[in-house]
């Protein structure tokens, strides 16, 4: 019998220069035929892949650049994760110098730490040319200032994760902004009985200019002819729409127009990368089924395969087709690392990562022979007596209970669980002997100062010993007027005070 | 003060100054300064931003007796243009009152005290520099065109003169178009000064001489000559990078066309052009075509197959037709050539025989 022992190993990266671990970045390779369902797509298609992700997602950054606010951010992020002493792969997948680009991985870490500063540091000085020029008109000055943005934010690539939370902030903003455009282009629409098309030729790039209504006037004569009234209310409505634009447009320092173009080639980029992403997906999902089912009998398989899953897509981010392996190579790796992450985020108890590994190959030997030894097991799986005997102990799996489970057995009620047969950390058995000593106490006193109707009366009274009930109610009871209840009750009291447990029992009830 | 001179020389050099005389009413800066020395006469004008010295030494000045006067610039002008050219006019001063006669014409005009003439007061100059009269006139012209004219931001109301390292940049922009213009050989130190649209004019023609003098002040450009001074105050602010806009893109798209020709497409286009943006497009590939953007609210169009060589990727790339034939109207070459960076980026635009002269133009989202 052999067993199969699965080991996370780290890729080891040869750490070359700059000059040697550069490498170009071609244009956009054409989008590869979908070879369809089952099947696997080539190398070279991979590679294609690979390449259009990279670049889509510089085309992201580019277009995002409309947006200080979303940049600074972007930055913010990226600064963070390299002054916190993380690998600096998790700031910035890779930088371009001069015409070369550059992986993380694949040059010193100090060396790519000072270019991602250096990079940093020249997209903050354009950010601050920008913050510079206060009116945030379209013209070739500011277009200018702009693409120089551009051109530097093109020269890196932040980490997936760091790029999409801005890009998602990003998105935001645009969606909301070309609501607010379309809410006016439909407003004036509806008002002046235009189809759409034409009011937005004649909005123009006037989106939040005060012009728009003189232009609205002349363009179209109707609104000569408006009553004063009507013309008002034109004029006021547009101007609220127009407001709520200039009000999503002020964070971002560019113009509507701007940020408008900005955003449609936002989401041109962002198909691209959709569309690439999702064909690697889909045709790769074969990989995440084939370690699923290594993987099968360890836990609950629909879980695993959602890690798998996850694990599929942050590979394809990281994928690197300039190195020129195929993707099953990084695939693999990253779908193992997350379907382990998963299975050792469901144990309480967490083991160290290669001890997990182990843990699979004694649970194979112990479901094919259960009563195997532990010297037995060593010598099957080739691991050390002393770690089989530690690990033994988890074979059964680390996960806690619920205290809120049921018993499962036959003959157990749905009710009976854990919780039936714990202590009940609240209940205090000083407290309860207390109370039933002082409970006995107060009976003897009053049985013995107290007689018949006086008795019942004070006890029903103060609920001593049965439930608390009113004069009114006792009154029924016994056949007597409330007032009568009452002065019994006082004679009782009176009887009470003269008596010689009257100390005892005040001390008692405080 | 007594003197006689030809009245069209007169008349040229009064109408150089009645031009800067500030026209408000009730105001020493609509007088002009006149003085006479032993062969010379000096007149100067000024309205608080720009001030003119002009000097006359020629045959038929006659002084007879010397001094300094102030009269109204412009009726001063408009009696001596009224008057024959070929005949003498004689100025004296009698009585407080400046007695013109010309044959047997009169005219008697009320005098101001040179006194109260305000001249502008200049400190030591900042930095000084020569540069060739005929190019300083020619390019700052066709680059004047670009000029914003009441713009917010006050310093693109002017041009930007700019030496460095022995070569004059005259820049003019209003943030949609921008021109300029490189004039080599220039001695003098590098310097930076932005002179307002309205000295534009003068400033560059001023000079008689083959070679201009310029002298920069901290607030004050001077354009010194023989025949005068001319000053103008300077805008202030900061100009934009210009430098920065006339780098060329990385992967250009060039189009090479017969000026007179795509000018005169331009301007056929544009009549259907909407009357707001008056937004025309290239459509470039294999054909070039010239039509109407498609904004107009009318559905007007328009379209034209131009000449032309082009090289690059297909696409279409709007302008507005009223900055491009001002550009072409302004330059002089028969040929141009019009560099596309994408249809978002600036577009350059330069005579292909006359590379001192480029033109950048921002292009319009269609």
């Amino acid at each position: 019998m052999s067993i199969a022992v699965t080991r996370t190993s780290k890729r080891k990266v040869q750490l070359g220069t700059i000059a040697e671990a550069g490498f170009d970045m071609p244009p956009l390779p054409a989008m590869p035929v979908d070879p369809g369902h089952g099947a696997i797509l080539s190398t070279e298609d991979q590679h294609a892949l690979g390449y259009r992700i990279m670049i889509s997602q510089i085309g992201l950054m580019t277009a995002m650049c409309a947006h200080t606010d979303v940049v600074s951010m972007l930055l913010a992020d990226v600064k963070e994760v390299l002054s916190s002493g993380a690998p600096v792969g998790q700031a910035l997948a890779l930088i371009k110098v001069g015409s070369k680009w550059v992986r993380a991985e694949s040059i010193p870490t100090d060396e790519f730490k000072a270019l991602a500063l250096r990079k940093i540091k020249s997209i903050e000085e354009a950010l601050a040319e920008i913050a510079e020029c206060e009116n945030a008109v379209s013209d070739l000055f500011s277009m200018a200032l702009r693409d120089e943005l551009a051109s530097r934010m093109a020269e890196i690539l932040p980490y997936d994760k760091i790029l999409f939370k801005a890009a998602d902030c990003f998105r935001a903003q645009c969606r909301d902004l070309e609501v607010e455009c379309r809410k006016l282009v439909g407003f004036l629409s509806s008002e002046l009985k235009l189809p759409r098309p034409k009011v937005k030729a004649m909005i123009g790039e006037a989106w939040v200019s005060a012009g728009l209504i003189s232009t609205v006037n002349t363009s179209v004569y109707e609104v000569a002819l408006y009553p004063a009234k009507a013309k008002k209310a034109l004029r006021d409505n547009l101007l609220s729409h127009q407001r709520a634009i200039q009000e999503i447009v002020r964070q971002s320092s560019s113009s509507a127009g701007d940020l408008l173009a900005a955003w449609s080639a936002f989401n041109a980029q962002d198909r691209i990368l959709k569309g690439s992403v999702s064909l690697m997906y889909e045709r790769n999902r074969s990989l995440v089924e084939a370690l699923v089912k290594q993987y099968r009998h360890v836990g609950d398989e629909s879980q695993i395969r959602s890690a798998g899953d996850m694990g599929l897509l942050r590979a394809i981010y990281r994928f690197a087709p300039e190195m020129g392996y195929r993707f099953s190579t990084i695939g693999t790796q990253w779908i193992k690392q997350m379907i382990v992450r998963e299975l050792q985020q469901q144990d309480l108890i967490r083991l160290p990562e290669g001890s997990q590994a182990n843990l699979f190959a004694i649970r194979a030997v112990l479901s094919e022979n259960p009563n195997a030894s532990k010297a037995e097991i060593a010598q099957i799986t080739g691991l050390k007596p002393d770690d089989v005997a530690n690990l033994l102990y988890f074979v059964g799996g680390t996960g806690g209970i619920s205290l809120d489970a049921t018993f499962q057995d036959a003959g157990s009620s749905e009710t009976e669980g854990l919780h039936e047969v714990l202590a009940d950390s609240n209940s205090q058995f000083e407290t309860h002997v207390d109370e039933e000593d002082s409970a006995a106490f107060v009976e003897r006193a009053l049985k013995e100062t107290l007689t018949g109707r006086h008795l019942d009366i004070v006890c029903a009274q103060f609920g001593i010993g049965m439930p608390e009930q009113s004069l009114k109610e006792i009154g029924a009871r016994l056949g007597m007027s409330m007032e009568r209840v009452r002065q019994v009750r006082e004679e009782a009291i009176v009887k009470l005070k003269s008596s010689k447990y009257f100390d005892d029992l005040m001390t008692l009830w405080g | 003060m007594k003197f006689s001179i030809n009245a069209s020389v007169f008349a040229s050099v009064l109408k150089q100054c009645a031009r800067v005389a500030s026209r408000k009413g009730g105001t020493a800066e609509t007088h002009v300064l006149i003085g006479v020395e032993a062969n010379e006469l000096t007149l100067i004008a000024q309205n608080g931003s720009q001030q003119i010295i002009r000097r006359v030494r020629t045959s038929s000045l006659v002084v007879e007796a010397q001094g300094h006067i102030c009269a109204a610039a412009q009726k001063m002008e408009q009696i001596v243009s009224a008057m024959p050219g070929d005949r003498d006019v004689k100025v004296s001063l009698s009585d407080e009152k400046l007695v013109i006669t010309c044959a047997r014409s009169r005219f008697s005009l009320a005098t101001m005290n040179v006194d109260s003439f305000p001249l502008i007061k200049v400190s030591t100059p900042v930095a000084e520099f020569k540069v060739n009269a005929a190019n300083l006139r020619d390019s700052g012209k066709s680059v004047a065109v670009c000029c914003a004219r009441e713009d917010v931001r006050q310093y693109l109301n002017g041009m930007l003169l700019d030496v460095r390292e022995g070569t004059l940049y005259l820049a003019a922009s209003d943030g949609h178009r921008m021109g300029v213009c490189r004039i080599e050989g220039v001695t003098g130190s590098d310097s930076q000064a932005i002179i307002p649209v309205a000295s534009v004019d003068d400033f560059l023609t001023f000079t008689t001489e083959s070679e201009a003098c310029i002298r920069l002040y901290p607030n004050l450009a001077v354009v010194v000559s023989d025949a005068g001074e001319f000053y103008t105050k300077l805008l202030e602010g900061k100009y934009p990078d210009y430098q920065r806009l006339l780098k060329k893109p990385s992967s250009p798209s060039t189009l090479k066309a017969n000026r007179p020709a795509l000018l005169a497409s331009a301007q056929r286009v544009a009549l259907m052009a909407d009357q707001r943006s008056f937004g025309i497009k290239f459509n470039l590939g294999r054909e070039i075509t010239l039509t109407t953007a498609a904004s107009d609210i009318e559905g007007n169009a328009a379209s034209e197959v131009i000449e032309g060589q082009y090289i690059g990727s297909d696409m279409e790339v709007g302008f507005s037709a009223r900055y491009l034939t001002d550009i072409l109207k302004t330059v002089t070459a028969e040929e141009v050539e019009i560099v596309f960076d994408g249809a978002t980026g600036g577009t350059h635009l330069s005579p292909t025989d006359c590379a001192q002269q480029s033109f950048v133009l921002m292009p319009m989202r269609i």
